[in-house]
């Protein structure tokens, strides 16, 4: 199977600007990852693990110091013009916070919209019909076209937060914490609305979260990050089963309501 | 099932609380006919989603809807009673020297957000001790027990008594509310989210350390959490809340091995993770 | 289940004085559309040019003193110029002259703080840097400088007042700017793949127009008096035409004889800047926005 994102020993450390000179810090230490196309990936780590930054060096908005950088057939950092509108094209993002996430002064249909005039996707006429179809993809109705952000509740925003990095038709689509802020009856809600849409769309997925129980949920593949190095990686099911990673380990036994099951 | 009313004392009773807040557009009733007890020694989890009012009604035992806390009108019903070894206080209504009495002495409080509940230009040790100004000891005992506090909490030594805020991590931070809210020896701490903001490792630890200086104390502690493993490793009764009511209340081997009420079981099935069972998917159009 | 609210008591009695109660913005707002239409209209309420000279009727009183007439209903000043013609006139000029410098320079400064903070780095520092220089360089001065280089011609005046306001709203906006390139919807339709123009005009440029409306509106009593002070020590606009700072300079020789000629002006002047500055508040309050650059 083809490799459809790549990145081998990457590194990222961010320092101050010109005339601010900061202590450097270093967000990855030589990161490889190899995710395939149509897989199901997912990345745990703590806060300042440097996950975050992970899913932004494949989005191509964090330049790495060293390493190479190979997604959908491209190196985001050195893009022509039109290849870099046909790059955020194939890879998308879900955000965590779904409210700072949109215009406040767009109607859904209209932050909707975006992807769809940029690139050209259909005719400008087609766009609400193309629109309702994408609300309707995520289980939204039509009339949600014409609300605004903050007139609906964060489950359905994230919903739509869905629906925007669809709308371009992307083969990768990068999560970072995309539940992270929602209600558990709701994470629910989402985290099946994103399963399902995975399959439909044949998406390549990189999921990102702190919380391993989400994780095992969304993804078929791990990875274990701490301190900006991959300390475990594998098949979901098996780390979960038996981690080799002391660290691993740890996250594991830090879970809360060990045994909660055995009750229930 | 042992019977926790005749075996423990009462420490705090809640009966047909109502807290309603005035907003632009007319009356949030945040909570609505709540009652329940808690007694001493023991933890009660209050476990809901955002906007369930368990929130507002932790902040309505100590009277926190009124200025300076909030601008917003906020009105609460009912009866709020904490029984002291002779005598009971009405906390709903009560004066302000009453509350301020039970602030200091009986009850006290750590929130999700440490770090704004810190004074970020005071030294730690000093905060801990400016805690203790109202309790009656001997000032010079004053800074071995803030010592004995931040050592009980893991912040011994000079190294984070003389640490400003800034300069802790989040768990650190969190230790240090914790070490001002148990160093007046309340009998009663109310924790409002204490480890929602924390990654998990940090948060074992935290709620481990919460059990050991309850168990120290034999203080009883409110624990509001939207986490059910939470309420599992730290509680031993649950009040469930939906929509401003308790809509389950029991021991935590009961209410979650047996579940009664439909909210309570949605909340169990949709814990993410291994062991939750995927619904059928959604059908379209 | 019949739960009466606990606000039933006086809801309704609240409500009813917030139903009526007069909102500060609007009343202000209309007060000043006033005062800036009898400026429009000015060759409407009265016939006497402001620079017609009748050496006859010097420093006549206002109508309510003995000796005025309705003919010069607030006076006239030492060569026997209509007051009213001339206020209502001088609304014209100094309205106008603060109005245009007060575009020149939020366009200049807007421009600048959204490219400063949109682009960041190096752009973002060079483009702080010749702010920064700009504060530094006195006000006056400045003026003074351009006004002897450039001369006295109004459009001289209104460059010279837009030179000198950008460099706070440069300020502003890039901060502004740098907060709301934080929020995930500007990096959402950047990875969509909108261009940085894109990102500006469709984005950024409507959030900014809240903050913006408050800042414009607090910063124009400012931009007025500035004219006012120039006309007044005479290097602003130039005699014949009216300006209220000019007039309110050339009364001040007869202010025990004949205050009017500086009072009348001084009057509009003043309740021009408190209408702004009411409604400057007021629009704050409203819109919640907090001006920290």
């Amino acid at each position: 199977m083809k490799s459809i994102v790549e990145l081998s020993d990457v590194k990222v450390s961010y320092s101050g600007g010109l005339l601010h000179r900061a202590p450097k810090v270093d967000a990855l230490r030589g990161v490889s990852i190899r995710i395939n196309r149509g897989e199901r990936h997912g990345l745990v780590g703590e806060s300042g693990s440097g996950k975050s930054t992970l899913g932004r060096v494949i989005l191509g908005l964090v330049r790495p110091s060293h390493g190479s950088v190979s997604v959908a057939g491209f190196n985001p950092f050195s893009l022509s013009r039109s290849e870099k509108l046909e790059f955020r094209r194939r890879v998308q993002l879900v955000f965590q916070d779904s409210v700072a996430a949109f215009n406040p002064r767009l109607t859904i249909g209209k932050s909707l919209g975006e992807g769809l005039k940029i690139h050209n996707i259909c005719k400008s006429s087609q766009r609400p019909d193309r629109i309702a179809m994408l609300l309707e993809a995520v289980g939204l109705p039509q009339e949600f076209s014409d609300r605004f952000p903050h007139q609906v509740s964060g489950g359905q925003r994230q919903r739509v937060n869905i629906a925007r990095a669809l709308s371009v038709e992307p083969d990768v689509l990068i999560a970072d914490e995309p539940v992270s802020a929602l209600d558990v009856s709701i994470q629910a809600e989402v985290l099946d609305l994103f399963e399902d849409l995975q399959q439909e769309f044949n998406l390549t997925t990189l999921f990102i979260s702190h919380d391993l129980n989400v994780i095992h949920e969304a993804s078929d593949y791990l990875w274990v990050l701490k301190n900006g190095e991959i300390v475990e990686k594998g098949g979901t099911k098996q780390i979960f089963s038996g981690p080799e990673h002391e660290y691993t380990n740890l996250l594991l036994a830090s879970l809360p309501g060990q045994g909660l099951e055995t009750v229930c | 099932m042992a019977d926790p009313n005749t075996k423990r004392r009462l420490l705090l009773s809640a009966r047909d609380v109502n807290v309603s807040f005035e907003v632009a557009n007319g009356i949030v009733e945040a909570v609505r006919d709540l009652s329940l007890e808690i007694f001493a020694g023991e933890t009660l989890a209050l476990v809901g989603e955002s906007g369930s009012g368990k929130s507002a009604f932790a902040k309505s035992i100590l009277d926190m809807h009124q200025p300076p806390f909030t601008r917003r009108r906020c009105v609460i019903q009912g009866e709020i009673e904490y029984h002291r070894a002779s005598d009971v206080l009405q906390l709903v209504g009560a004066d302000g020297k009453t509350m301020r009495a039970v602030r200091e002495k009986e009850i006290g409080m750590i929130f999700q957000d440490a770090m704004s509940s810190l004074n970020p230009v005071i030294r730690l040790g000093k905060q801990v001790y400016e805690a203790l100004s109202y309790v009656p000891i001997e000032p010079s005992k004053r800074w071995l027990q803030v010592s004995e506090i931040l050592n009980e909490v893991g912040l011994g030594g000079t190294r984070y008594s003389r640490a400003f805020p800034h300069q802790l991590s989040g768990g650190q931070r969190q230790r240090a509310m914790i070490a001002i809210a148990a160093v007046r020896c309340p009998s009663l701490l109310i924790a409002d989210e204490p480890t929602t903001a924390l990654d998990v490792t940090v948060q074992a630890q935290i709620l481990s350390l919460l059990k050991r200086v309850q168990a120290s104390s034999n203080m009883s502690m409110l624990f509001i959490t939207h986490d059910l493993g939470v309420v599992y490793d730290v509680a031993e009764r649950v009040a469930v809340m939906c929509a401003g009511r308790i809509v389950e209340l029991g021991n935590v081997s009961q209410v979650f091995g047996d579940p009664q009420n439909a909210y309570t079981r949605t909340l169990l099935e949709n814990r993410p993770g291994p062991t939750r069972k995927r619904k059928a998917k959604v059908a379209r159009a | 289940m019949s739960h009466s609210s606990p606000f039933s008591g006086n809801s309704s009695f609240w409500k009813y004085f917030q139903g009526i109660k007069p909102d500060r913005v609007w009343v202000c707002s209309v007060l000043l559309l006033g005062i800036v239409l009898l400026g429009l209209l000015a060759p409407v309420i009265t016939h006497i040019e402001p620079t017609t000279v009748n050496l006859l009727a010097r420093s006549k009183p206002p109508v309510w003193y003995e000796g005025g007439s309705w003919y010069y209903p607030l006076g006239t000043d030492n060569l026997g110029r209509d007051m009213l013609s001339r206020c209502l006139y001088g609304i014209r000029t100094s309205f106008g002259i603060a109005t245009l410098g007060l575009i020149f320079s939020a366009i200049l400064g807007v421009s600048i703080g959204i490219i400063a903070g949109l682009v960041g780095g190096y752009a973002d520092e060079l483009l702080m840097f010749i702010t920064d220089v700009f504060i530094t360089i006195p006000n006056l001065l400045l003026l003074l400088a351009g006004i002897v280089l450039l001369g006295t011609e109004i459009w001289v005046l209104i460059v010279m007042i837009g030179l000198i306001r950008w460099e706070a709203y440069a300020r502003i906006v890039r901060g502004q700017v740098m907060a709301l390139r934080e929020l995930g919807f500007i990096e959402a339709s950047h990875v969509l793949g909108a261009s940085r123009l894109r990102i500006a005009v469709a984005h950024v440029l409507p959030n900014l127009i809240s903050p913006l409306t408050v800042i414009l509106t607090l910063s124009f009593p400012s931009v007025l008096l500035m004219e006012a002070g120039l006309s007044f020590l005479g290097v602003g606009v130039q005699p014949p035409t009216p300006s209220l700072g000019r007039m309110i300079g050339s009364g001040r020789d007869y202010l025990l004889d004949a205050w009017w000629m500086s009072g009348m002006p001084s009057i509009v002047i003043v309740s021009i800047t408190l209408l702004f500055q009411l409604i400057g508040d007021g629009l704050r309050d409203k819109l919640d926005v907090r001006l920290d650059g």
